[in-house]
């Protein structure tokens, strides 16, 4: 278990340092710079800015500098520092500590509500299989993962927000804020949860144990979600970890469009805008998020799923 | 504008591999959900009403406001953005302040009168006595002369420094060129300015290239306390280890207190003063620095042609005899409230520019310890001047303002509470606003698909009453890389050959055809009197740009109108001088990320394509590759639009042509152009001067750098209800004196 655990640690960090390294390069790569704009800085005040920001100095110099602040170490006394964005005039913690918990709280939102209703209707699917149920729940997940958020956002708007005026139309104020921007971004993961829930239920109905359970005269309510389920869902807490991870750290287009402050905007802003150490800083949040949550998909097959657990 | 077209640019980008990523299905299901979207958003909103959405009670204390987007800055010394501006407006009081006819003509503010010299570049103002800082600290000649200097310092790095580029020696100063002489190095003498123009004696070639070492450079042997002036050191808010450079960027009148400028480790900047004996090393005193005296008449542009031009004195001085002090600058105080602004040429006009954010004071105790920062409520050290100040500022989401106490025309102050959103998506704006949520939206934030429905064309030419269509001071065109496509004949055979009158239909928002390359206003709209000083008839297709109702008018001179066989005949004329060289085809470029640019690319393509049987290939890229590329020089045409700021075209217009403009991507360059301009700028009679300008933009019109298509407009929503918010041509309304009429339903009855 321990040595689990630190194979698990060292393999993440490793990963997070490529993601790094590799945003650092790859936005330096792209033409044009952070202070580059339709009316062109004199040259001295340029050559300011770029001093002030380390943009002067050589490519290696600037790699080396920037991870010795992402990285642990006695110099930065073992706290990260994720840079400081150039555009948004802000440190890059500063950016994430107000960004994160809004996006958190609708990503959060989002994947409740995609969880619920998907596996909801997947078991259901499941268990009465090539049914009018079975048709109905998989032609509504099929549409729930069609319908592109940009098509959904407007027409949920226009429904909810300007005909019946039960939800305001943006910015996430209160919980009523929090209905139409977490439906829109979680009906894709609702139909994607519906689906693979359904298939890992089928195949798990098909087994020898439920037979037993069967055979046993345990009824079927009772078979499926005591006995199946734990087994069935096992795709969906795989899809799970990194759908929350994604999720949780921000989507652009949901965010824009209800004009919410989250995380979702910057990591298209940055690129756009050049804004290196933004990039980086936020691609390594996202790194270190992907990287826990499939170390606890892990821990959690084994939780499931006895036959792990024992083995 | 430009960073509009940024925004909308991720967007579809984002749209598009979205799309992608849903494949086949994906791409069907997006079809048909766009049909079904346009379908519920045709018949979906309400078309009997007056007003669009329901029109809330006016909570009369509390005006609310979506704003287009998240403000870079609310510091007036660096916002050049029209989301900043307005905002730093409401919190820093001016020289003067915008008055409410379109351009914001000035009133008077701090400064309550002004006279000036016969020659129209020195000019004195008269301040009120009563102005005081939210701090109580009392606002005085001395904090402009600290603004303006603190804008044109280098360390500044402001965009800001165009609108002070007028002020004396302010352009070098930007560049930290002009010094003052610390003893005598004949021909000089001690207290003279010189200008640095190269170094060892010798004179640079293209002096903007030069690298030239900072003679402002200093150490300390010891630990520096920096400090407010004459604090002790127990004050201090930031320390500079021994040794550590910094920049000399001030000096008191006695000379015993310095201002130094100190970029500390991570990201933290500080200004702050410290005693003058205590910086004891100077890392670049024997620098052999080339000089030469400065015209006491110093004309424009004198110091920016090449410095060998061999009118003035020279010399070489070491850098320990060199220093920079805003004491250069042409602004200083005579007394504590009388302030001498002094220019490096006439401008008859210098009450238009007064109001600028340039001449909106910032406090220097707070900018020294946060310059970046300071601005933001919760570090505490929001120190402001102007009728509102900040509370709250929630980033990407809302600012609250209220009414500043301390403000001496409060008593003209009508709400108590001023709530900005920061609102960057156009539908969200416009949904805001139906909904309720804000009393008025700024310009520019109307999604163009509901345009049709707000001005009327779907609802029966039954406009919506809180819906403006409203000129705006920005001309759209295609530039050519006059370096690539050096034809006269081909490039004015393009120009010619597009019918301009149909960009209204294809744009839908009320476009004005341009063939000019100055904005105006159409004669249809202009007031009798206006016509009149324009020399225009109301039936004419022309445009006047009114710079003084009823006396000063800037006529564009007519550009190359839309007249095939002129444009064939040039054709035939450039195939003959080319001669092999012709080439058939022409690549534009355009930036992705709004409709409006491609809608507009395809058009010209077809255009010159049936026209002149050109084939044009059109090639897009994002928005930061677009502008390394085009000033680069790496395009044939490209797509550009230009905004001005205030009435006089030369400062917002003519500049771009000039040959050592940076703006000037189509690489024009014409001596004749740029004498004209010369002449205009030191000639004291206005109406003289603009008809110089029109001569001189008719010479570009007649090179055809460009091919001129529009003239911008600008859309927005207000509620009845909403009183005092007037149009302004720069999108740049004052905004202070707002107030929401109760009563707004019994005067419209009466109407």
């Amino acid at each position: 278990m321990i040595r689990l655990f630190l194979s698990r640690l060292l393999g993440g960090m490793f990963v997070v340092l490529l993601v790094a390294t590799f945003s650092h390069f790859m936005l330096r790569l792209a033409p044009g710079g952070p202070f580059d704009q339709d009316k062109p800085l004199p040259p001295l005040i340029k050559k300011n800015l770029e001093k002030a920001y380390g943009f002067d100095k050589p490519p290696w110099e600037q790699y080396l500098h920037h991870m010795k602040q992402l990285v642990p170490n006695p110099s930065n006394d073992f706290r990260p520092y994720l840079g400081y964005s150039v555009i948004q005039k802000r440190s890059v913690t500063d950016i994430v500590k107000s960004g994160f918990p809004v996006s958190f709280k609708l990503g959060f939102a989002a994947i409740g509500f995609a969880c619920f209703f998907g596996i909801g209707l997947g078991v259901l699917a499941a268990s009465r299989q090539n049914t009018f149920f079975d048709h109905g729940a998989m032609s509504l997940a099929l549409l729930g993962i069609s319908i592109p958020s940009f098509v959904l956002a407007p027409l949920l708007i226009l429904l909810f927000g300007i005909k019946l005026a039960w939800f305001p139309v943006a910015r996430l104020e209160g919980l009523s804020g929090l209905v139409l921007p977490s439906l829109t971004l979680g009906l894709i993961y609702m139909g994607v949860i519906a689906r693979l829930s359904r298939s890992g239920m089928l195949e798990t109905l098909k087994m020898d144990y439920i037979r037993t359970a069967h055979a046993k005269g345990l009824a079927h309510w009772r078979v499926v979600w005591k006995h199946a389920i734990r087994i069935g869902l096992m795709p969906v807490v795989t899809y799970l970890g990194p759908a929350f991870a994604t999720i949780i750290t921000g989507s652009f287009v949901v965010e824009k469009i209800f004009q919410i402050p989250g995380l979702g905007f910057y990591f298209v802003q940055s690129v756009s805008t050049r804004d290196y150490d933004l990039l980086t800083g936020l691609l390594v949040v996202y790194a270190l998020f992907m990287v826990a949550a499939n170390f606890l998909v892990d821990m959690a097959y084994g939780f499931l799923d006895p036959r792990i657990r024992e083995g | 504008m430009q960073r509009a077209d940024v925004r909308m640019g991720i967007k579809i980008q984002h749209v598009l591999s979205q799309s992608k990523g849903g494949g086949t299905l994906g791409r069907f299901g997006l079809a048909c959900m766009t049909v079904v979207g346009l379908w519920v958003c045709a018949c979906g909103l309400p078309e009997e009403q007056d007003y669009f959405g329901p029109v809330p009670e006016p909570d009369v204390n509390h005006f609310k406001w979506c704003n287009s987007g998240e403000p870079e800055w609310v510091d007036p010394a660096l916002t050049t953005s029209t989301t900043g501006s307005p905002i730093a407006r409401l919190m820093f009081s001016g020289l003067t302040d915008m008055g409410t006819d379109v351009w914001g003509k000035s009133v008077p503010s701090i400064a309550e009168s002004w006279d000036f010299d016969d020659d129209l570049r020195r000019f004195t103002f008269h301040l009120r006595d009563d102005v005081v800082w939210s701090n109580q600290r009392r606002l005085t000649s001395a904090d402009f002369v600290y603004h303006v200097a603190r804008i044109l310092h280098p360390t500044t790095t402001s965009r800001n420094t165009e609108s002070l580029k007028f002020i004396k020696n302010g352009k070098l100063f930007n560049k930290e060129r002009v010094k003052i002489l610390q003893k005598d190095v004949p021909p000089f003498a001690k207290g003279d300015f010189v200008e640095i123009i190269g170094l060892d004696g010798n004179i640079a070639e293209s002096i903007d290239k030069l690298e030239i070492p900072s003679s402002n450079r200093r150490t300390s042997s010891k630990d520096l306390k920096l400090r407010d002036k004459g604090a002790s050191e127990k004050q201090s808010y930031a320390t500079v280890p021994a040794g550590t450079e910094i920049d000399l960027v001030d000096r008191s009148k006695d000379g015993s207190w310095s201002y130094v400028y100190f970029q500390g480790e991570m990201f933290q900047w500080f200004y702050g003063w410290v005693p003058s004996s205590e910086l004891d090393g100077q890392p670049n005193h024997d620098v052999q620095y080339t000089i030469r005296g400065i015209n006491k008449e110093n004309t424009l542009f004198v110091s920016e042609t090449s410095a060998s031009t061999d009118v003035f004195k020279k010399g070489v001085a070491k850098g320990v005899d060199l220093v920079m002090t805003s004491e250069v600058l042409g602004i200083y105080e005579r007394g504590p409230t009388t302030l001498v602004l002094e220019t490096n040429a006439p401008i008859p006009y210098i009450h238009d520019i007064t109001q600028s954010r340039a001449l909106r004071p910032t406090p220097r105790e707070s900018v020294s310890r946060a310059p970046q920062k300071w601005t933001q409520p919760s570090k505490g050290l929001l120190v402001t001047s102007g009728p509102f100040t900040m509370t709250e500022w929630k980033v990407r989401d809302h600012m609250t303002l209220i009414k500043s106490e301390s403000h001496f025309n409060k008593d003209l102050v009508n709400v108590d509470k001023f709530t900005v959103f920061s609102i960057d998506e156009q539908s969200a704006s416009a949904n805001l606003y139906f909904s309720g949520e804000c009393d008025a939206t700024t310009s520019n934030t109307i999604p163009t698909t509901y345009i049709p429905l707000l001005n009327g064309i779907k609802r029966g030419g039954r406009r919506y009453k809180d819906f403006y269509n409203e000129p705006y001071d920005g001309s759209y065109f295609y530039t050519f890389n006059t370096e690539k496509i050096t034809n006269v004949h081909f490039r004015r055979a393009l120009a010619h050959a597009v019918d301009r009158s149909q960009i209204p239909t294809i744009l839908q928002g009320g476009q004005i055809p341009s063939t000019s390359f100055v904005p105006g206003i159409s004669a249809k709209n202009l007031s009798e009197e206006d016509l009149k000083a324009c020399g225009l008839e109301k039936d004419s297709k022309r445009v006047g740009r009114v710079i003084e109702s009823g006396k000063l008018c800037y006529r564009p001179p007519l550009g190359p109108e839309f007249n095939l066989e002129k444009a064939k005949a040039e054709m035939a004329l450039a195939k003959k001088e080319m001669g092999d060289d012709f080439k058939n085809t022409v690549e534009a470029k355009y930036n992705i990320g709004n409709e409006g640019h491609k809608l507009v690319a395809e058009f010209l393509q077809n255009q010159w394509k049936e026209n002149l049987g050109l084939e044009v290939t059109l090639s897009t890229m994002e928005w930061k590759t677009y502008l390394e590329q085009t000033s680069a020089g790496n395009f044939e045409m490209a797509r550009y639009g230009w905004i001005g700021a205030t009435p006089h075209p030369e400062f917002s217009f003519h500049l771009y042509f000039l040959c050592d403009s940076p703006y000037n991507r189509a690489r024009f360059c014409n001596k004749k152009y740029d004498a004209l301009f010369n002449e205009a700028r030191n000639e004291t009679d206005p109406v003289k001067r603009l008809r110089i300008l029109e001569e001189a933009e008719s010479i570009v019109l007649n090179e055809a750098p460009f091919v001129p298509l529009y003239i911008y407009t600008q859309q927005r929503m207000m509620r009845p209800y909403v009183r005092d918010f007037p149009m302004h041509m720069g999108d740049q309304p004052p905004l202070w004196r707002v107030w929401l009429d109760p009563d707004w339903k019994q005067k419209e009855a009466r109407k």
